[in-house]
């Protein structure tokens, strides 16, 4: 362990690094190369880690059992909620359908509040009582507001939460219910992204995806590494990924070459996949008409509203990896994505909110489009629960039919045929 | 000319000012006179070497995308609001 005016630093981890000019930066608050404004990430000594796989396997099923790799000086003070080792589902019904013998669902529904966003909020949340934050907060399109919110009030640490006024009443009262002070502002996702950069910035406060947002997609990484460690120590051949920011997509990237760089799998190439919804595509046209650079779209229209982001962050290097690895985009229509919220959950019992049918509506397209073969091990991501987003999917069902207490009265609806 | 608004967030308000004023008819004029007042070391953050704006840099002009506006040569009109953000991922 070194020390630095009186803080412990982790030798594991180097400092942070600018993706683009290789600027080294110690670590602290900040969410931009100072030199070129690109991304910083968090660069570890790797030739420092030294840890097998049956140390982790004997560890509790948090996302902290990969600390090694997790961008914290002291583990003890980590937030944790219990979030990570989720179940990873061998899809054989939703695969029979699809022509897949391996197609497995990484169920994210089941994190502490039911999104993958625990994982990053952990990680965030911990860094900033590391730093010794006043305030914490995030924008957010919802999951990752009840996230921060959540894990906020676990470290007893104010909470402020900046979302668009039409987010997902569930979500909003999910967060409501932590303590956390919710802003709705009349805009879209980018624009409560923009104000609450320069309300971290005005009031000094820890946001985990602007000031924290170095240390905070570490956290995603975890959903990588659990796909490996559950898959026998292996990493999939390919990964189905909803892409809002494009942070969760590249997180997944980095967790893959993490594992294959510290020996925990073999190396060998997995092709990622990114999935949107119509209306909210920008990374999939930029994709699909062999940019390399995102044109925004001013106002993302899409039933699935945590990936309703027009402007996003990582866009550049989601393209990068989608054509590095040999994946491609797509995207689907809201009717698309509320029938493929049914074909999960009738088919494997898994109820997801609109952004997990959208990875389900690609993986589908993608199926039949012969992007897989029929013996590879295809994950696909189901990132938030359905319970997260009822006022959209309640609008594809059909109230139950109501009966009188009879059995007589049952036998006639049975009859009728009419479920 | 027309006095325009500017505000700087993170690492730029770092170089130059967190708020500041300048009088200018377009975007790039505005941009050109930030440059011009706090020197080449904020011109070049803000300014590849084609003498686009950074990919990294997100411009607002009265709470809009410059890249909406058509242009950026975009006509600015008295009061006009200029927000430079580094840009930040999220979800």
């Amino acid at each position: 362990m070194r020390t630095i005016g009186g803080i412990i630093l982790n030798n594991h981890i180097k400092g942070l690094v600018c993706r683009e000019c290789g600027a080294v930066y110690p670590q602290k608050l900040i969410f931009s190369c100072e030199k070129c404004f690109a991304p910083l990430e968090v660069e570890y000594n790797f030739n420092d880690i030294h840890v097998t796989r049956d140390e982790i396997s004997r560890r509790p099923k948090s996302i902290w059992r990969y600390k090694e790799l997790l961008p914290l000086n002291d583990y003890g003070s980590a937030v944790d909620l219990g979030t990570g080792l989720s179940t990873l589902h061998k899809a054989e019904n939703l695969g029979k359908l699809l022509g897949l013998n391996n197609l497995y669902i990484k169920d994210d529904t089941v994190n502490p509040t039911n999104s993958f966003k625990d994982r990053p909020a952990s990680v965030a949340i911990s860094k900033a009582k590391e730093f010794g934050a006043v305030a914490v907060g995030c924008p957010s399109t919802g999951n990752l507001a009840a996230s921060v919110a959540a894990h906020a009030a676990k470290a007893g640490l104010p909470c402020y939460i900046f979302i668009p006024s039409n987010t997902e009443l569930n979500k909003v009262l999910q967060a409501s219910v932590y303590g956390a002070r919710i802003v709705a502002v009349d805009g879209t996702y980018d624009q409560a992204n923009r104000l609450a950069a320069q309300v971290a910035q005005e009031y000094g406060w820890a946001f985990a995806n602007i000031n924290l947002r170095s240390y905070y997609v570490e956290g995603s990484k975890t959903l990588a590494f659990e796909v490996c460690e559950q898959l026998g120590w292996e990493a999939p051949d390919s990964i189905v990924v909803p892409l809002g920011s494009g942070a969760l997509f590249c997180a997944i990237k980095r967790g893959f070459d993490q594992f294959k760089r510290i020996g925990l799998i073999e190396d060998k190439p997995t092709r990622l996949y990114g999935a949107q919804g119509e209306g909210s595509a920008p990374i999939v046209d930029a994709f699909k008409a062999g940019w390399d650079d995102i044109l925004p779209i001013e106002y993302p229209d899409t039933v699935a509203k945590s990936l309703a982001i027009g402007d996003p962050g990582d866009g550049y290097y989601v393209l990068k990896h989608l054509r590095e690895t040999g994946g491609a985009a797509e995207d689907v229509s809201n009717h698309e994505i509320l029938d493929a919220i049914k074909l999960v959950a009738e088919t494997e019992g898994v109820f997801t909110e609109p952004a997990g049918g959208v990875t389900v509506a690609v993986l589908k397209k993608l199926a039949e489009a012969g992007h897989f073969k029929p013996d590879e091990k295809v994950v696909c991501a189901v990132t938030g629960s359905g319970f997260k987003a009822t006022d959209t999917i309640q609008n594809v069902l059909v109230s139950p039919p109501v009966i009188k207490p009879t059995l007589s009265s049952f036998k006639e609806q049975q009859e009728a045929s009419t479920w | 000319m027309v006095e325009v608004n500017v505000s700087l967030t993170g690492a730029l308000a770092n170089v130059a000012e967190k708020a500041t004023t300048v009088e200018a008819d377009t975007l790039l004029q505005a941009l050109t006179a930030l440059t011009e007042r706090y020197g080449e070391d904020f011109g070049s953050r803000l300014f590849d070497e084609n003498g686009k704006p950074r990919r990294f840099i997100n411009i607002y002009v009265d709470g809009r995308d410059y890249r909406f506006l058509g242009s950026i040569d975009a006509v600015l009109s008295p009061g006009t609001e200029l927000n430079l953000i580094p840009a930040v991922s999220g979800g």
